[in-house]
Order: C-alpha cells, then sequence, then structure tokens
C-alpha cells in the first residue's frame, strides 16, 4: 500500500463537489473502497484518495473537500481551491446532486473558468425523481459542453460509464458565464498578463472579485487598480460576477429541469373540488373504497396462490417417510407458520402501493385536511384518520402509516385505537356467525359491528389524549402541489416496506405460530385430550358470564392470535374433526403448483377489468366447511353467539399487529395494547350478553 | 441577479420569500447569500447590526428575534448590513448612466 | 385588528403578528407563516373547518383556532 500511495499513478483524478452529494460513496464505487484516509497538511480536515486500476491502468483519486464555491470562505474550500491550482489533475470529476442543480451548478461554472478537464457526475438522480424532477442530462452535456453522467452511486448505477469517461482524454472545459463588457474587458487585460496559465481567467476573476489569490505582484498591482477604476464607475466587480454566475446557474437549470409538478393554477382547480366543502367527503370516502377494492381484488389472487403452495408442501411432507409428530410439524407448524407471513404480503405490498402513490401525489394531505374535523373531537389531527381507515382493510399496514403524523403522543394514540377497527380477517368470522345466528338482520349486525369497533377506538384515543395531555396537536400543514408519481418508484417504495415487514415481523409472528401448534399436539392423539383442550377447559368458567359455556368456541380464541380468520378453520376441526392431508408425488405436485400459479395469474388479469365493475354491496357468502353452521347453531344461543362476535371484535390484536406496534413503540405499549383490549373485550361483550334479548 | 437580491432585502426576508420573489430555487438563493455574507453584504437580521436591540417594541420581527426568549422560534431572516447598502445605492445611483449594458448569460 | 378567521376568499393580506403558545408559532414559522408574509384566503369549510390559505406558490391548511392566532394588516 504504502509503495503504491508513493508512485504517481498514470492518471490523476480529483472529485470535488457540494457537501453531502456523495462523493465518498462515488469513490468507493470505483475504486471497491480501497481508501486512504488522511488529514490535509497543517489542517483537521480529512484528506481521502484511493488508488485503484481501471482496464489495466493505474489511477489515483483524490477526494477535495466538500465546497459550494471556489470563493474560499471556508477552510474546506480554500483546500480545494488551492489543491485544484496545484495538482494539475487529468480530470476532475465534478459531483454534482441532481436534486439540487441550481446551486451545484455555480461551482460547475467555476470549475469551467478555470480551464479544467471537467466530468460533470450527475449523482443522486433516484432522490431527485423522487422529489419530481428529471433532468435532460444529453441537454445538459451540450449546454456545458462537458460530458455529464447520470448515477445513483449507492447502488453503483453509471459508475461504469464513468470509469470509461475517466480513462478519456477529455478536453479542457470552456467558460460558460458571460459577464458584462467592462468585467470582460479587464479579465482580458488580466488575462494577457499571465499568458499561459490555463486558469488565467478563473485568476482574473477571483482577482477582480478581491479574493486573496497567488499572483505576480504587477498582475496584482493592476487588478487592484482596475477593480477600483470599476468600483468607481458604481460597479461592484465581486457583486456582478457572483450575480452573473448565479444568473448562468438558474438560466441552465430552467432548461434542462423537467418539474412534473402540477402548476399551482392548476393544483387550486383539482383542490376546488377535492376540498370542496361538501363534496369532499364523499370524494374522499370514495377514494378510500376504491383502494380497498384495488388491494383486495389484485391482492386475492396471490393469497390463494400462498395457500395453494402451502398445500403442495404439506402434501409432499404427507408423502415423506417421517413419523408422525415430524410430518405435523414440518406441515402445520412451520409451513403454516411461514404461510401466515406469506399470505400478509400481497395484501400488505398493493395496500402500501395505493398509499405509496397517494403519499406523492399530494392526496395524502388533501385527506387530512378533509378528515381534521371529524377527527378533531377525538383530540387527533387529519392526519390520523388515513391510518385508522386502512385499519379496516388490515390493521398492520395502519400501525406504521401512523408514521405520517408528527407527534409521538397522537401516533401512539392513533396506533392503540387501529387495532379495535374491524379488518377484512375479521368479516369472515362475523360473515358465518351472523349467517348462523342473525339470518334476517345479517348485514345490519356485521355494520354495528364495524361502528363498535371504530367508536371503541376512537374512545381510546380520546381518553388517553385527556390522561395524557399532549402539545397541541395542530392542524396546520402544507398542501403540497401535485403531481405524478413515477411507477418504477412507487413499486419500489411498497417493496421495500412488504420486505421490512417480512423481515422484522416474519420470524415473531413463526414462532407464534409454532407455539400454537405445540399447544394443540403436545398430549395425545385426539384434539378433546391435547394441552389446547385443557386449557380451553380451564378457561371455560371466565366466559360463561358471557355465556360462552362450550370450550371449543372458548379454545378457538387461541389460535385466533394468529390471524383472525384462523378461528374459523379451528373451529371446523374441532367441532368436525381435520381431514388428513392426501400425500403427494413430487410430479403430482409440481404440476398442482404450475396450475395455481397460472390461475393466479389469470385471476390477477381478471382483477383489472373488474376494478371498474359495480362493487358488490351485500357481504359475501359465508366460506366454511359444510355442516360448521349445523354445528354452531346448537352449541350456543344467539346472545352468547353476540357476546362472542363482541369479543372477537375487541380482543387482542393479533400477532403481526402486536408485533408492528411492538417495532413501532416498543414492548411495553405493545404488551399494555393486548391486556388494555381483552379488558375492553371483554367488559363490551358481557354487556353485549346481558343486553341482547334472549 | 445579485442587485435584485440587495434590492429584496432593504427589508429582511427568510430565504423562501426570496426564492418565492426571484422565482429560483430556494437553495441557491442560500448559496448566494452565504456567498454575499461571507463578504460583509448581508447579515441575519439580528446579529452584527449597529441598530438591532435599539427599537424591539416596533419591530414585526420581534417574536421571532433568538434575542428575545428561550422559547421563540428561529428562523433567518436576512437584512442588508452597511456595506450592502452601499452597494445597493452605488448600483441604483448609477442604473440611469450605466457605463456598460447588462449581458445576458449564454 | 383582524386576524385570517376574518378574511372573506380570495382576499389578500400581510401577517403582522403572531400569536397563541410556542409551539404553534414555531409550527406556523416553519410553514413560512412570519410576520410581514403576504397571504391570500383561498376557502374556508362550513361549520368551522378548515381555513387554506396561499402563501406564494404554496398553499397551508390551518384549523380554526390556529387561524385565528395570525394577525393581519389588510392590504
Amino acid at each position: 500500500m504504502a509503495a503504491l500511495a508513493t508512485a504517481r499513478a498514470e492518471r490523476l483524478l480529483v472529485t470535488v463537489g457540494n457537501p453531502n452529494v456523495g462523493k465518498t460513496t462515488l469513490i468507493n464505487a470505483v475504486s471497491g473502497s480501497r481508501f486512504e484516509v488522511g488529514n490535509w497538511p497543517g489542517t483537521t480536515v480529512d484528506r481521502l484518495s484511493a488508488h485503484c486500476k481501471l482496464s489495466g491502468r493505474s489511477v489515483e483519486i483524490v477526494d477535495l473537500p466538500g465546497s459550494y464555491s471556489l470563493a474560499a470562505t471556508t477552510p474546506e474550500e480554500k483546500i480545494a481551491r488551492d489543491e485544484l491550482l496545484a495538482l494539475k489533475p487529468d480530470l476532475v470529476v465534478d459531483v454534482v446532486d441532481a436534486g439540487n442543480l441550481e446551486r451545484n451548478l455555480y461551482l460547475t461554472l467555476e470549475l469551467a473558468e478555470m480551464g479544467l478537464p471537467v466530468v460533470v457526475a450527475l449523482n443522486l438522480v433516484d432522490e431527485a425523481r423522487a422529489k419530481g424532477l428529471t433532468i435532460d442530462a444529453d441537454l445538459l452535456a451540450r449546454e456545458l459542453g462537458l460530458a455529464v453522467v447520470p448515477l445513483v452511486a449507492s447502488r453503483g448505477e453509471g459508475i461504469g460509464e464513468l470509469c470509461e469517461q475517466a480513462l478519456r482524454d477529455n478536453p479542457a472545459a470552456c467558460p460558460l458565464v458571460a459577464y458584462q463588457p467592462c468585467i470582460e474587458a479587464a479579465v482580458e487585460e488580466l488575462g494577457a498578463l499571465l499568458e499561459g496559465a490555463p486558469e488565467r481567467r478563473w485568476l482574473a476573476l477571483a482577482a477582480l472579485s478581491g479574493e486573496t489569490v497567488r499572483l505576480p505582484l504587477p498582475v496584482a498591482e493592476r487588478s487592484e487598480s482596475l477593480r477600483q477604476k470599476l468600483e468607481a464607475e458604481g460597479v461592484d466587480p465581486f457583486l456582478e460576477i457572483a450575480g452573473q454566475r448565479y444568473r448562468t446557474a438558474h438560466e441552465l437549470s430552467q432548461r434542462v429541469l423537467d418539474r412534473q409538478q402540477a402548476p399551482p393554477q392548476l393544483t387550486e382547480k383539482i383542490d376546488r373540488w377535492l376540498l370542496h366543502p361538501w363534496l369532499g367527503l364523499p370524494l374522499f370516502l370514495a377514494g378510500m373504497l376504491l383502494v380497498f377494492r384495488f388491494t383486495f381484488l389484485f391482492s386475492d389472487p396471490w393469497i390463494e396462490f400462498v395457500g395453494a403452495v402451502q398445500g403442495v408442501l404439506a402434501g409432499w411432507v404427507a408423502g415423506s417417510a417421517l413419523p408422525p409428530v415430524v410430518q405435523s410439524f414440518l406441515a402445520d407448524g412451520l409451513i403454516g407458520g411461514v404461510g401466515t407471513v406469506m399470505a400478509f404480503a400481497p395484501v400488505l405490498f398493493f395496500l402500501y402501493l395505493a398509499m405509496s402513490f397517494a403519499e406523492s401525489s399530494g392526496f395524502l394531505s388533501r385527506a387530512a385536511f378533509i378528515a381534521d374535523r371529524v377527527m378533531h373531537w377525538a383530540g387527533l389531527p387529519g392526519r390520523g384518520f388515513i391510518p385508522l381507515m386502512l385499519g379496516f382493510g388490515c390493521n398492520v399496514p395502519a400501525i406504521y402509516a401512523t408514521r405520517t403524523m408528527e407527534d409521538f403522543n397522537d401516533r401512539l394514540r392513533v396506533a392503540l385505537a387501529i387495532p379495535f377497527t374491524a379488518c377484512s380477517a375479521r368479516l369472515a368470522v362475523f360473515v358465518l356467525f351472523a349467517a348462523v345466528f342473525f339470518p334476517a338482520q345479517a348485514t345490519a349486525v356485521v355494520f354495528g359491528l364495524y361502528l363498535l369497533g371504530l367508536a371503541a377506538g376512537l374512545t381510546t384515543a380520546a381518553i388517553l389524549g385527556k390522561l395524557a395531555p399532549t402539545g397541541h396537536s395542530s392542524g396546520a400543514m402544507e398542501l403540497p402541489a401535485y403531481r405524478l408519481p413515477t411507477l418504477g418508484l412507487t413499486l419500489r417504495q411498497a417493496w421495500m416496506r412488504t420486505f421490512a415487514f417480512i423481515k422484522g415481523a416474519g420470524g415473531s409472528i413463526t414462532i407464534t405460530v409454532l407455539v400454537i401448534w405445540l399447544l394443540l399436539n403436545v398430549g395425545g392423539g385426539k384434539p378433546e385430550n391435547s394441552l389446547y383442550a385443557q386449557l380451553s377447559q380451564l378457561l371455560v368458567p371466565v366466559f360463561t358470564p358471557l355465556g360462552v359455556t362450550d370450550w371449543r368456541l372458548v379454545g378457538a380464541l387461541i389460535p385466533g392470535f394468529i390471524a383472525k380468520e384462523v378461528v374459523i378453520g379451528t373451529l371446523g376441526v374441532s367441532y368436525l374433526g381435520s381431514e388428513p392431508v392426501a400425500a403427494l408425488g413430487l410430479m403430482d405436485g409440481l404440476q398442482q403448483l404450475g396450475q395455481s400459479f397460472l390461475t393466479a395469474c389469470w385471476a390477477f388479469l381478471n382483477a383489472i377489468p373488474a376494478m371498474f365493475g359495480l362493487p358488490q354491496l351485500a357481504p359475501p357468502a359465508p366460506e366454511a366447511p359444510d355442516g360448521l353452521a349445523g354445528a354452531l347453531g346448537t352449541s350456543i344461543a344467539p346472545a352468547g353467539a353476540m357476546a362472542y362476535l363482541v369479543f372477537l371484535l375487541l380482543y387482542t390484536p393479533c400477532v403481526a399487529t402486536v408485533v408492528a406496534i411492538r417495532q413501532e413503540f416498543g414492548r411495553r405499549w405493545a404488551s399494555f395494547s393486548v391486556f388494555y383490549q381483552l379488558l375492553v373485550a371483554y367488559v363490551l361483550g358481557l354487556l353485549a350478553y346481558l343486553v341482547w334479548p334472549s | 441577479m445579485t442587485d435584485q437580491l440587495l434590492a429584496l432585502l432593504e427589508r429582511p426576508r427568510t430565504t423562501a420569500e426570496l426564492s418565492g420573489e426571484l422565482k429560483t430555487d430556494e437553495q441557491a438563493v442560500e448559496g448566494l447569500l452565504s456567498l454575499l455574507g461571507a463578504r460583509g453584504y448581508v447579515g441575519k437580521a439580528y446579529d452584527s447590526s449597529p441598530t438591532c436591540g435599539t427599537g424591539c417594541g416596533s419591530c414585526s420581527l420581534q417574536r421571532l428575534c433568538p434575542a428575545k426568549g428561550e422559547e421563540a422560534p428561529f428562523l433567518p431572516v436576512w437584512r442588508l448590513t452597511a456595506r450592502g447598502r452601499d452597494a445597493l445605492l452605488k448600483v441604483r445611483g448609477t442604473s440611469t448612466e450605466v457605463p456598460c449594458p447588462k449581458v445576458q448569460g449564454r | 385588528m383582524t386576524t385570517v378567521c376574518h378574511l372573506e376568499p380570495d382576499q389578500n393580506a400581510q401577517i403582522s403578528r403572531l400569536g397563541g403558545p410556542p409551539g404553534l408559532m414555531r409550527r406556523l414559522v416553519a410553514l413560512g407563516l412570519r410576520p410581514g408574509a403576504a397571504i391570500r384566503l383561498v376557502r374556508r369549510a362550513p361549520l368551522g373547518g378548515a381555513f387554506q390559505i396561499a402563501l406564494g406558490d404554496s398553499f397551508i391548511a390551518l384549523r380554526a383556532q390556529e387561524a385565528g392566532q395570525i394577525h393581519l394588516e389588510l392590504s
């Protein structure tokens, strides 16, 4: 290393740019992180350099300290300026933040005046795109007369092209800023005195601006007299030069930048409808319905597919020569656990997709504006309404969506209210029970349960707000201009959030499923003798006041912790017994997999026209094993069934939701949520039993 | 661009307001301000002003002033320094008989 | 002295003074609503609902009680 460092490489590259434009990341990507870190002589400013081989040629890269200009107003800028003049690099790589082009171009214009060969590395184009800014790199290259390489250094995009440029013999850049004739005349006169120095134009301009630059004495004296002459004529050379550079940077960036943003007039026109005093709220609710419809239509085929994969895997396990306990552990425990996590993924992905779109297009802020009045009575800001509404789809993304709120207390209160809202998984159970016990008023019962959940959540938030008076929950916020987010970015954002859920919560959920598998399978072959049945029977006295006396109903609440719809499956098994899984051969399984994948793709395509069809208003037909409805009807009275439904609506959030609360707010609040909801569910369940006419 | 900026700063303004008036990027205005600030043409409203602190009772910015009370919100409001005012007067004074006309950028 | 609450839609005004608790003031100033700034009322929701004002090219939403803390000079 040491020997390498002293030997002069074939090519010397320097990187220069504003602070925080990703220069280090860029050098890292080019050199493969073979850095040497030290200090610039006589300073505490870090000096970063790297030696590497590009296409067989040895290259040294020196990173100059971050600078906004070469006017040397800070120690960093002074080093950058002096080294640029002293090093005489073969190439200057000017790293430019694409999201902040105008300010960054000021330095580029100065570099061009130094007469050095310059390549513009247009970095962070992805972040710029996220801000709705696209830059015409070809046009910028033509305007500047320099090579421009668009980059995302952190992902290595564009690095190959930059390396190619780095080995080319780039000509010296030409000056791009035209100053007033009186300034130009002075520059020309001084430049003639500096004949032979490639950086003479920059030196002359710096001297005229009154900066301290090293010049031969006669030139320095001449420049001082020229400067005084200009000032006497009422021209401040410093202001003229800086101003003209900024003007040029501004005009340049205007020409190459495309702001994908609705102009204020259009934004105001759209707002006239969306924020309309009376139409606003109905339009907003219709939008929310559309989001749910989109999510469930598009995710359903993939949830089915996950189920089919689980079935095939279980079939293969059943066909293996393993002992039955191991088979059951693999099929019901492990595959079931991972399957539970995977079945969440499609819903989350499509819900996040809709949310990403709403967020970056500007719709989310409008929704908060509309909902502010509704939320105000619970002492919550309007932004809390969206997570709460999302809770009706699935509680898990709803918890993560509270991040859009600024105040911690507000965020926590909304997060504790969300699990009370009836998610789509609970709907399946409601529909089954309503059809069995309240066939005449099924729709009213289901709707009433939804309202009860929302009321319980909002009351919780309101009470917590009274107990812990937050600061001032503010409704003041900016309503950003509308814009159309790019598809790629929205997809990537949705995928990253879904992936974060699988990575962060997948383990805990799988472990919970395994624990429950253990409960169900320890203690003998028959379900009546299992640990699960014994535990359920222990719990029956607790639920007797609610009119629920059958251990199978009580027990089903335990696996309901995994996901609320699991209650139906468990009831089916404990009332009717489980059907053995048929063994599958390798080829049969593969064939089934292929078939279900094709079915999923077909259903996914069919979801597109279905989006625009009429929504189905009646609750869907109950999906339950044959005979379960009859068995249920004889095991409990309607009042008890009502109490059971209320309890099921409100009791502990499912494990994925609990994990989400733990990730966002910590273990303490996650356990609070579980115990508090159990209490509320019990009290309200009891009330329902006592009040319901039997 | 600098003369427009100096003229706008006759009344103290924030970078957001300046960028709105100049129809330009806020970050770029910040850059220009720091350049001008380093050379003593402009300053933050409350520091290094010989008159600041004498007329607080009538100052519309007093509730934003970090010199007043620790709870006051902070927001940099820029103003001209004596040097900036001189420069502005000079530009104004000669603008009718400018020795050389303005040249637009390339 | 008037506040944003008393503005009619499309009326212009200049902020003269901010009131309210420090937290609110800090929030308003962070949004660019400082004394001296010129604003325009865009619309107000009925039943004491929110206010939408324009500040330069950007739009800001406010609650009624927040709007009441922004004192104005009419222009």
